[in-house]
């Protein structure tokens, strides 16, 4: 069973990594496509929004583990001891 | 540790389904059919996360729940196990019966024989599905933290593919554990809606016996009309019956029957007079005899003696005087639309005595004693619709025949109307017995089949609206996209 979660931990750093390397390049293609001398609007559109999505990526990203001690917290302060039931 | 373990694997997972949205946010291809999973993934994996956290809180939540409503795993244990255990001894007991009668030839009893099929049909559903609430409650007690880590684990794989697995799991698991020990106070609350009176414990305790009882005068005939009342120890009425025009009490339709305590007392009255009854006080179960031949409903059969008259005969009651000496029984002799009553008697002192009483259709014509006429006189006594005469004479102490002269046509009264207190409906509070005996049978088919199937069909309708709220239905998006 712990070899599963080893399993899942590393695909999680891989697909970590690997959403690293898409945040790049889905910035350089958004701004690339923005930047492009083209007289489409849509096409350019299609470019900011590239680059609105990889800078989401990248915020989310870095801030994973931050997001995730957040809700250990908030869990730990909802979590205080019940008073005693009534009894019937 | 199995719990440690899916609970780490659960937080590993809700972390592989964040960073799983973080990456589809991140893929350079702009079509929003992929985009659309990276905020709801991400919203997911944030929420699977804090399930995963708040595991110990949601076994506390539960726990605390299921103390406040009072809910008790050793009652629905003793509970459902009797349930069982008497449905097992029904059906055994059925099915020796129906052995029994099948097998053995020259008894044919195929009525009866279809009706205990019916029963044991019914019964045997009966504990199919006692069966399944015993082993539901087995599952749920023992693996409940089991099954709510379960359910985290499946609430946290990415791309949502069990989440309504786990949803329902975690539902079914938190309806059930608190509600199937709530069980025996759901059937209690159907079942019994009033508490049983003081008198129905009493006939519970003894029982109840259907005689019939033949009343009778010192000479041995029977006398109709006769209202018998029936007291216990303490002087309470429990039953009032009429004898009917054939001089018998039938007591033994299923509304009347005679209370079956252990000392009861008798007391008679007639023509609106009060007389002892021989004997005065019985024992029912040991002063009736088993009827050799069952009719008219009659299980066993009596006889009292009302000591107070003498004779009875066509209306006319001939008193049985206690401060008299009757040598040998009167004779009543009819002839051309008169009557002669003759006594043999001796008396000891002077004085006004009771004699006979009459309905109203006779009248005293003379009385004499020895051939010598003596004075006589009539009071008229109302009872019910009739008028009754008692006839006193005014005799010296002497001894010989009194002859009483009447004439007129003896003519039996009129019984006297709803002055019967029927022993069993009275304690079924005036409701036949056959009713009272169906709801009894719905009753116990109730408990047994209706109300326990009823009741998992409510927790499972429970759990259905539960696990749509907690994983069925997709939450608002909370980031634009």
């Amino acid at each position: 069973m712990s070899d599963i979660i080893d399993l899942i931990r590393n695909i999680t750093f891989q697909i970590a990594t690997i959403a690293w390397v898409l945040f790049f390049l889905s910035w350089v293609i958004g701004w690339a496509i923005k930047g492009s001398p083209i007289p489409f609007m849509r096409v350019k559109r299609v470019g900011q929004d590239l680059v609105e999505d990889a800078v989401l990526a990248a915020f989310w990203l870095a801030m994973g583990s931050t997001i995730f001690s957040i809700v250990a917290y908030i869990v730990s302060l909802i979590a205080m001891p019940l008073p005693e039931p009534p009894m019937p | 540790m199995f719990i440690d373990t899916v609970l780490n694997a659960a937080f590993a997972l809700s972390v592989l389904t964040y960073y799983l949205g973080v990456l589809i946010y991140a893929i350079p291809i702009p079509w929003y059919g992929i985009k659309r999973w990276a905020p709801l993934l991400i919203f997911d994996g944030l929420l699977a996360a804090s399930l995963t956290l708040f595991f110990n809180n949601i076994i506390i939540i539960i726990n605390y729940v299921y103390e406040i409503l009072g809910a008790d795993w050793e009652t629905f244990d003793l509970t459902t196990g009797s349930l069982w255990a008497l449905l097992l001894v029904f059906i055994i007991f059925i099915e020796v019966s129906l052995t029994l009668m099948t097998k053995i030839p020259y008894i044919k009893m195929y009525t009866f024989t279809s009706l205990l099929f019916t029963i044991k049909g019914f019964l045997s559903y009966a504990l199919l599905i006692i069966t399944l609430i015993i082993t539901l409650s087995i599952i749920v007690r023992y693996t409940a933290t089991k099954m709510i880590a379960l359910s985290i684990l499946f609430y946290s794989i990415p791309f949502r593919i069990t989440r309504v697995a786990g949803a329902s799991l975690l539902a079914f698991t938190i309806v059930f554990y608190i509600g199937l020990p709530l069980m025996p106070n759901f059937m209690m609350f159907m079942a019994i809606p009033t508490t049983i009176p003081d008198k129905l414990k009493l006939f519970i305790e003894y029982g109840v016996m259907f005689p019939r009882i033949e009343v009778r005068s010192i000479a041995g005939d029977r006398i109709p009309f006769v209202i018998l009342s029936i007291y216990d120890d303490q002087g309470n009425l429990l039953a009032r019956y009429l004898s009917e025009s054939d001089g018998y009490i039938y007591a033994s339709y299923p509304d009347k029957g005679f209370p079956a305590f252990p000392k009861v007392r008798l007391q008679a009255e007639y023509y609106g007079l009060n007389f002892v009854v021989s004997p005065s006080s019985i024992k029912p179960i040991e002063y009736f005899k088993e009827s050799e031949r069952v009719i008219h409903n009659t299980f066993q059969e009596a006889s009292i003696t009302l000591p107070g008259i003498l004779k009875y005969y066509k209306g006319i009651i001939v008193l049985s005087n206690p401060k008299i000496t009757y040598n040998g029984i009167p004779i009543i002799m009819e002839y051309n639309n008169k009557i002669n009553v003759l006594l043999n008697v001796s008396l000891n002192y002077n004085g006004v005595y009771e004699i006979l009483l009459l309905p109203n259709s006779l009248d005293v014509l003379d009385v004499k004693i020895n051939n010598t006429t003596v004075k006589y006189f009539v009071e008229k006594i109302n009872w019910y619709s009739n008028t009754i005469r008692m006839v006193y004479a005014e005799l010296n102490e002497s001894r010989g025949l009194l002859r009483i002269e009447l004439v007129g046509s003896p003519n039996q009264v009129k019984p006297p109307e709803s002055i019967e207190v029927p022993y069993v409906k009275t304690l079924t509070e005036g409701r036949d017995i056959d009713e009272v005996l169906r709801q009894a049978a719905f009753i116990f088919m109730a408990l047994m089949l209706i109300f326990p199937t009823s009741y998992i069909i409510l927790l499972t309708m429970i759990t259905y609206g539960l696990a749509y709220v907690l994983g069925a239905r997709v939450p608002r998006i909370i980031f634009r996209v």
